[in-house]
């Protein structure tokens, strides 16, 4: 049997020379040290994805909080002599009761002014009331001019005004009656809004279509009509700008799957409620082409084909609906070949309702301005609202994804908007409504933007295998070797420290 | 039909009514001032020798893939091409084609072909100048997503008249095809009452091979002829195994159904003027008949042409008897073509043969758009004329002219990555002369990731566009005609590459690293004192212990087989 033998040690073992060791150490820690101090930063510098710091207090701030900053107040100017004014002061008290009982969530109140003492500057936009006193005893009126004066008549009979009750009707005929439907959308303002309405947008492009089912071509006097409609998108101006423009289209024949049913006692082709989703061939009829970036509203007057006139639409007076969100359509039966100014200007009117509807305008009280003017506000109110909830979305999305870049310009587009946001709510409290939706509407673009920047989302994607396969072959080896010369050196001075101490007890 | 008057300058909130002309359109012409526009779709090869001359004088046919010129109004150059860039990307969209991959890498600016023929540019309504900017995209595959909006700009949207009858699988099966869209801008009047209005001209050119046609609407999968089919050569040897095919037949009988798949759905009864359709056939031979609702309504009249004026199907049945006999095919006026040389990585050559068959000179301007990667040599350009008796040879370094050859030369070098070369040839060709016109060129090393996806297939570089001049009139056009795309093969990197070299050097660095490191931290023993310690490691230990086991088990076995020998 053969056992290894161990080997004798030498004569005499070098000893370790402290010397040595420390240099030896020296070396290890400056290596490992250039490797931290300054390996380890540059590596992280030049990997670093730049993300710029979004003011994301700010943001939080304002999305608690955006509520309780919109305030503001719609001046109604009463013509009552200055020595009644204790009439103005006593019905004040009764509006701001009312209206705090409806807890709505914005500071809004309706301030009554004495048009006596009213500065000629304010321009044409503010509302009034006129009392009218009645000879008669009976016939309490409330008269809703329809025009741009925005006024509003009261007619008094004697009785109440000898019972004291003109600033209860003041107060009623204010609240729930003229700003009804502001105060009911401001309540409501957290709910979804209706399915009709387009998706905001600070610009819409309008576009009038003649479709022709038919091979006879049917003209129509689009140069005067037209002009009447343009001057009723004007009016539109506070709420967004309208571009306008018309076709006509030819050989727009009605698609197989429209299911007409013919009424041969009438000698009519009825289309039912239910198929009017399925009366446009989005497909064949070429109306969704749209080469420009505002989105569009599209209107069609369709003249149907010789051989299915007339079309009439079930349960519909005006012989029109409206497409959710896209447009409205006016199927027009005729027989002749030229559409007049006049018949135009009908189908006009049936367009500029639908167009009211699609824009979400309220349907009290009677005067469009008044309306258009609700319109504007709770526009306002919404864009800021959406413009928030687009910066929130932005600061989870940033904080969830730690691998995103946030480019400078996306803070800057935050700032900005941020900005635009203060300053509508200021424009608010001046009551200047159509400056305050116009910032509102870029403050609303501009959040959009932000969260939409092209160049966050491209970093995402860059891959931490495609990182770990450049990595390992150069640090694996290199971390490799420092760990071990680290271990090997501390092992070292162990020993000779134990060297030290026998050298000692020797 | 007639279109609605447009305003150069449309002020802010002005209204546009859109009739005839494309609502698409007009926005975007408008906004970009776009007073000119022409799009060409093609594919396919046109043999020249087969099909004669182009149609229209090739004015309406374009090269391989998509090419776009306009004429756009602008304060300086800059803002033309700002403009020219919002119209090709809005184009994109519309024509569902990769437009939007046009950059000024492939813009050019040209100077004697292409030029404007607006009758706007007559009057002094302009008020900035105007720019002329070319562009072409040669790998752009044609097909139906670009017909199908090409059909849309018509007011009858495909739907009546002559363009009912294409759809996207017939007009591609074709051998060559060739859309155009021409947008001029047209004024009308004197002074304060000149109106203006936009010109649209659509056209589109197919050459259909006939036989395989029909033989496709037999058998839209290819299958061999079953042997009952087959027509041999009776007076050669026949069975079952051998077949001497006989010629194509002479006698054919088709109509517009069997090419297209569908009838002229009437005509476009909303144009001001009918319809017409000619059949340009050899009337000894050949009879085309027109068929009214399925009715035989008329044989085509002496001048072989029919309006279509119902609002029904119409076909056209075509019968032959002998259907070698046919309309002479026109000869072009010239012939050209062009080809790629050289096998290197680095270098190649470039070589266009032209040929003159007329028996007087020709004056005739060539057009090349080259890529940037492509570095051309001008002064190596060498011209070979040969004719049935002389063959000369000069080189542009000593004779400018080139024995009166060259008369001019436009030449643009490109800018790496910024703009193409762009060099137009005025040539003048003799009478029934060849002509050899070759350059060499560089080849430019792309950045890793400016290669395209498949960069193995090469690039293809636009057609040269050769242009006929009239004798007169250097100005006018008489011909125009393309050559095909070339394909270019760059050196192409392996595109793992980068990843290896990483990877590799990192290694190689490592390694370095780690026997200097080593080399340094390591200290000096002598080698009794060495072997001493590499006795007493831990490992050794370890070794010889186990070693020691192996061995004891050894023995032990050994002894237990003694033992059962014992026993036996």
């Amino acid at each position: 049997m053969n056992t290894t033998k161990r080997p004798s040690p030498p004569v005499k073992l070098s000893k370790l020379e402290k010397t040595d060791v420390i240099w030896r150490r020296r070396i290890i820690f400056s290596i490992i040290s250039i490797a931290v101090f300054i390996g380890i930063p540059l590596w992280i510098k030049t990997t670093t994805i730049h993300r710029a710091e979004l003011p994301v207090s700010q943001v939080n701030e304002l999305s608690s909080s955006i509520y309780s900053l919109i305030n503001y107040e719609i001046p109604v100017y009463v013509n009552v002599p200055k020595p009644l004014n204790g009439l103005i002061d006593e019905t004040q008290v009764l509006i701001d009761s009312e209206i705090e009982k409806e807890k709505l969530p914005v500071n809004f109140r309706i301030v009554l002014k004495n048009s006596y003492s009213k500065t000629s500057n304010s321009g044409g936009n503010d509302y009034n009331l006129e009392l009218v006193m009645l000879e008669d005893e009976e016939g309490d009126a409330v008269y809703v001019s329809p025009f741009e004066d925005r006024t509003t008549k009261l007619f008094l009979s004697s009785t109440v005004i000898v019972n004291g009750l003109v600033s209860d009707f003041i107060m009623r005929t204010l609240i729930h009656d003229l700003f009804r439907s502001e105060i009911d959308m401001l309540k409501k303002i957290h709910e979804a809004e209706s399915i009709l309405k387009i998706p905001y947008s600070p610009d819409y492009h309008v576009t009038i279509s003649l479709l022709q089912g038919g091979a006879t071509p049917t003209g129509w006097d689009i140069e005067e009509a037209s002009k009447l409609f343009v001057n009723y998108l004007n009016n539109l101006k506070s709420v967004a700008g309208f571009a306008f423009d018309s076709q006509v289209e030819h050989y727009e024949r009605l698609s197989n799957n429209t299911d007409l049913a013919y009424d041969s006692e009438k000698g009519e082709f009825i289309l039912k409620e239910s198929d009017t989703s399925t009366f446009i061939d989005y497909s064949e009829w070429g109306l969704d082409q749209n080469t420009e970036l505002v989105p569009s509203i599209n209107f069609i007057v369709y003249v149907p084909d010789k051989k299915f006139t007339p079309i009439k639409i079930e349960n519909s007076q005006s012989n029109s609906f409206i497409v959710p969100q896209w447009g409205g359509v006016c199927i027009f039966n005729t027989e002749s070949n030229y559409i007049e100014k006049q018949e135009l200007i009908q189908i006009f009117e049936i367009f500029a309702s639908q167009l009211f509807q699609l824009l979400g305008v309220p349907s009290a009280p009677k005067s469009p301005y008044v309306r258009i003017d609700t319109l504007t506000r709770l526009q306002t109110i919404r864009n800021l609202d959406n413009s928030i909830d687009n910066l929130v979305s932005l600061v989870k999305l940033v904080k969830q994804l730690p691998n995103i870049a946030i480019p400078e310009i996306t803070s800057d587009q935050v700032k900005k908007s941020i900005e635009l946001i203060h300053s509508t709510i200021k424009e608010l409290e001046k009551g200047s409504w159509s400056q305050a939706s116009k910032l509102s509407g870029d403050a609303f673009v501009l959040s959009q933007k932000a969260f939409f920047q092209k160049d966050m989302v491209q970093q995402v994607y860059f891959p931490d295998e495609h990182k770990m396969a450049v990595y390992t072959p150069l640090l694996g080896p290199f971390a490799t070797i420092l760990v071990l010369g680290l271990l090997r050196s501390l092992k070292e001075f162990k020993t000779l420290e134990i060297q030290e101490k026998q050298a000692k007890s020797d | 039909m007639n279109s609605s008057q447009i305003s150069l300058y449309p002020e802010e909130g002005e209204i546009n009514h859109y009739s005839a002309f494309s609502k698409l359109l007009g926005p975007i012409l408008q906004s970009t001032k776009t007073r000119e526009l022409h799009l060409r779709f093609s594919q396919g090869w046109y043999d020249a020798e087969t099909y004669g001359k182009l149609v229209n004088d090739g004015d309406t046919s374009g090269g391989t893939g998509v090419e776009l010129w306009a004429l756009i109004e602008s304060g300086s150059r800059d803002d033309a091409y700002g403009n020219w860039f919002k119209l090709f990307n809005s184009l994109s969209g519309l024509f569902c084609a990769s437009l939007n991959f046009i950059d000024s890498s492939s813009t050019t600016y040209p100077v004697t072909l292409f030029q404007p023929k607006s009758s706007l540019l007559q009057t002094n309504l302009l008020q900035n100048d105007t720019y002329l900017l070319r562009s072409s995209l040669p790998g752009e595959p044609v097909c139906t997503e670009n017909l199908t909006p090409f059909l849309k700009l018509l007011p009858t949207k495909g739907k009546a008249g002559i363009s009912s009858l294409l759809t996207g699988n017939k007009v591609f099966n074709s051998q060559w095809s060739s859309m155009s869209i021409d947008i001029l801008t047209e004024c009308e009047g004197e002074g304060e009452s000149t109106k203006c209005y936009y010109n649209m001209k659509q056209s589109i050119n197919l050459i259909l091979n006939l036989p395989k046609t029909l033989e496709r609407n037999k058998m839209p999968i290819p299958k061999p002829t079953p042997g009952s089919e087959l027509r041999c050569d009776m007076s050669k040897h026949y069975d079952l195994y051998h077949c001497f095919p006989l010629p194509e037949p002479t006698e054919w009988n088709y109509n517009l159904h069997d090419l297209f798949g569908k009838e002229i759905e009437g005509g476009a009864l909303i144009s001001s003027e009918p319809s017409k359709v000619c059949a340009d056939v050899n009337s000894n031979t050949w009879k085309s008949d027109v068929y009214y609702k399925g009715k035989q309504a008329s044989s085509i009249d002496s001048e072989n042409c029919v309006d279509l004026t119902g609002s029904h199907g119409y076909n056209i049945v075509f019968d032959t008897s002998n259907s070698k006999e046919i309309v002479p095919v026109e000869t072009p006026p010239i012939y050209a073509s062009r080809s790629l040389s050289g096998y290197s990585q680095d270098r190649g050559y470039f070589r266009l043969d032209l040929l003159n068959p007329a028996s007087k000179p020709s004056r005739i301007v060539i057009f090349e758009s080259l890529p940037w990667f492509m570095r051309i040599y001008l002064h190596t350009i060498t011209i070979s004329s040969i004719n049935e008796t002389t063959s000369t040879t000069y080189k542009i370094t000593e004779n400018e002219n080139a024995g009166d050859i060259i008369d001019e030369i436009i030449y643009d070098p490109s800018i790496d990555r910024v703009s193409p070369s762009h060099l137009e040839l005025l040539v003048t060709i003799p009478a029934s002369t060849k002509l050899k016109i070759s350059f060499e060129f560089d080849k430019a090393m792309l950045l890793y990731a400016e290669y395209p996806p498949d960069a193995n297939h090469g690039f293809e570089i636009p057609p040269s566009v050769i242009a006929l001049l009239d004798d007169e009139d250097d100005q006018k056009v008489i011909y125009e005609m393309r050559t095909t795309t070339s394909l270019l093969t760059l050196p192409t990197p392996d595109f793992s590459m980068p990843y290896n070299v990483i990877i590799l050097s990192s290694t190689v660095m490592s390694l370095a690293f780690g026997s200097i490191f080593n080399l340094l931290i390591k200290r000096t023993v002598t080698e009794e004192e060495a072997e001493y310690y590499a006795n007493a490691s831990l490992l050794t230990v370890v070794k010889s212990k186990i070693g020691a086991k192996v061995q004891a088990i050894k023995s032990l076995l050994k002894k237990g087989k003694k033992v059962e020998e014992k026993e036996e």
